[in-house]
């Protein structure tokens, strides 16, 4: 009698675990189906669906969070163009077991933890705690285990954001330095340990910048860092250095340049004192000679005075013609020329006197000196 | 008579199944006193990555997940029946290194355990060389991390 039981429950087995293949559905052939699954911070489970080749018919879905009990239709579709494509459902930290159908068969069955699609959310009503070199960031955790609260920290200084983890809400960070402006911001990540590794990282909270324990709107533009590279300084000075030597040469090169070249012969070695004394002014150079160049009253050996080469001068005389003419007639009566100064020993009746080799000459308006 | 037989098989049937439910209680250890935040110390720390390892690259979500628990002891009972059960197409488990390292962790934290374990123990030394490892195989481990991952969740600090 108990053998003859066996064969019944066998075959009574055999019928339940049909049936229950044919509720779920197999995979279907024929019709690629890419379902996306993501978990949004314990809250609401999104599931979506892309089939390669749209056939134009909507598909359902159908889930439960309980093996033991019938699953259940979707009631907040997705819809892209006007056909289904996925499905919002509250979340259960249960096996999820759904199936996407078409009007004949299923296409897609899973069952998976829906704890192993999470993103959790950006963090929550952070605080921030500050004790002279310490800040502690805290804010309301998940309750779930698993998760690490991670908090990263910058300094105008800092190139990179620096980062510590806790497994719970409740971060403290020491060695900052009361007189740099930090910003701070936090998330929660996911233990692979304990939701898988198909699981998200959580958002970012808002950025919070605090100098000297007060809250800032933003740092400042990070400056050059301290560790400013040497060799970047010293190719500076080098390049300045260059600069600086090839100007130089340009300049030595203008005047090398002149001296090859010059363009305005130098009036200076001739007249010796004209520019340097008198500031390129002749007719007080010529005073200036005047005074300096007087002639001799006995010559050596009472020799005659040299006048001086007299080819070399053009001594031109406007007004002063009677003057020669009265000089001219004198020496016709027999004063004998000895001297260039006796010839003109007469005082300067206007304008200046100008004495060349032995010679005076009353200068007025209308005169000139040509060399 | 016909009624007499059937009373007596009867009888014999639900007599036999009574005995083994009662071993099955006293075999079944429960879990409630157990350090649970050691255990799931130890589980994060080297277990997973035992089980990791036996994966061999295969990713769990590709499995279908079948078994699943509610709270702390639920989940530790599930792990202890899924790491020492012997699923059809797959050799037993218990002399894996996740096993191994999940068996001590239970003695060590859950008062009482290693008791209750001489008999299996026993039995496991009986067991073949691990065999080939088969996807009936992974499938079953996938099935140990997912319940390992809902007895960490279970465990959350204020």
């Amino acid at each position: 009698m108990r053998g003859s039981l066996l064969p019944w429950a066998a075959a009574a087995a055999v019928v339940c675990l049909l049936g229950r293949l044919m509720a779920l559905g197999t995979a279907g052939t024929g019709e690629a189906l890419q379902v996306h699954i993501i978990c949004f911070n314990f809250e609401t489970v999104r599931v979506t669906w892309n089939v390669s080749e749209p056939s134009g018919e909507n598909l359902t879905f159908f889930y439960t969070f309980d093996s033991g009990e019938a699953y259940g239709q979707c009631t907040h579709y997705i819809l892209r163009r006007g056909l289904t494509a996925g499905c919002i459902l509250d979340f259960q930290d249960q096996v999820l077991h759904f199936s996407i159908r078409n009007a004949t068969h299923a296409l897609f069955t899973h069952s998976q933890w829906a704890s192993f699609y999470l993103k959790p959310g950006a963090p929550r009503n952070l605080s921030f705690q500050w004790q002279q070199e310490k800040v502690a960031v805290t804010c309301p955790g998940l309750a779930h285990g698993g998760l690490l609260y991670e908090v990263q920290l910058r300094s105008n200084f800092d190139a990179a954001w620096q980062s510590k983890e806790e497994e719970t809400c409740n971060v403290h960070i020491e060695g900052l330095d009361a007189e740099k402006c930090y910003c701070l911001r936090a998330r929660v990540k996911t233990t692979e340990a304990a939701y898988g590794p198909d699981s998200y990282p959580g958002d970012w909270s808002e950025v919070s910048c605090w100098y000297g324990g007060l809250p800032s709107d933003l740092c400042p533009d990070v400056p050059i860092s301290p560790g400013f590279p040497r060799f970047i300084l010293i190719c500076s000075l080098v390049a300045l250095l260059t600069l600086c030597l090839v100007l130089l040469s340009l300049w030595k090169l203008g005047r090398v340049r002149n001296l090859l070249v010059p363009t305005v012969p130098d009036p200076k070695s001739s007249f010796s004192g004209l520019f340097e004394q008198h500031q390129g002014n002749f007719q007080e150079w010529m005073k200036d000679a005047q005074n300096v160049a007087h002639l001799p009253r006995t010559g050596s050996g009472g020799g005659e005075l040299d006048c001086g080469p007299e080819e070399a001068l053009v001594v031109q005389v406007a007004k002063t013609a009677t003057a020669l003419d009265s000089l001219s007639r004198s020496s016709e009566e027999g004063q004998p020329p000895g001297g260039c100064s006796q010839l003109f020993r007469r005082p300067p009746q206007s304008g200046p006197v100008v004495s060349l080799g032995g010679f005076e000459f009353v200068m007025s308006d209308g005169s000139y000196v040509m060399l | 008579t016909f009624s007499d037989v059937l009373l007596f098989v009867l009888s014999d049937f639900f007599r036999k199944i009574f005995i083994l439910q009662l071993a099955g209680l006293v075999l079944t250890y429960n879990f409630t006193d157990c350090d649970f935040e050691k255990i799931k110390q130890k589980y994060q720390k080297t277990i997973y990555n035992d089980l990791k390892e036996y994966m061999n690259g295969a990713k769990s979500t590709q499995f279908n997940s079948t078994v699943s628990c509610n709270n702390k002891s639920d989940c530790l009972a599930e792990i202890e029946r899924l790491t020492f059960s012997a699923p059809r197409g797959c050799a037993p488990l218990a002399r894996e290194a996740f096993a191994l390292r999940t068996r001590a962790t239970f003695a060590l934290q859950c008062p009482g355990y290693s008791r209750t374990q001489t008999n299996n123990t026993q039995a496991a030394k009986k067991t073949k060389e691990r065999e080939i490892t088969t996807k009936k195989c992974l499938e079953q481990v996938s099935q140990l991390l997912g319940l390992w991952g809902r007895f960490c969740r279970t465990l959350w600090k204020r």
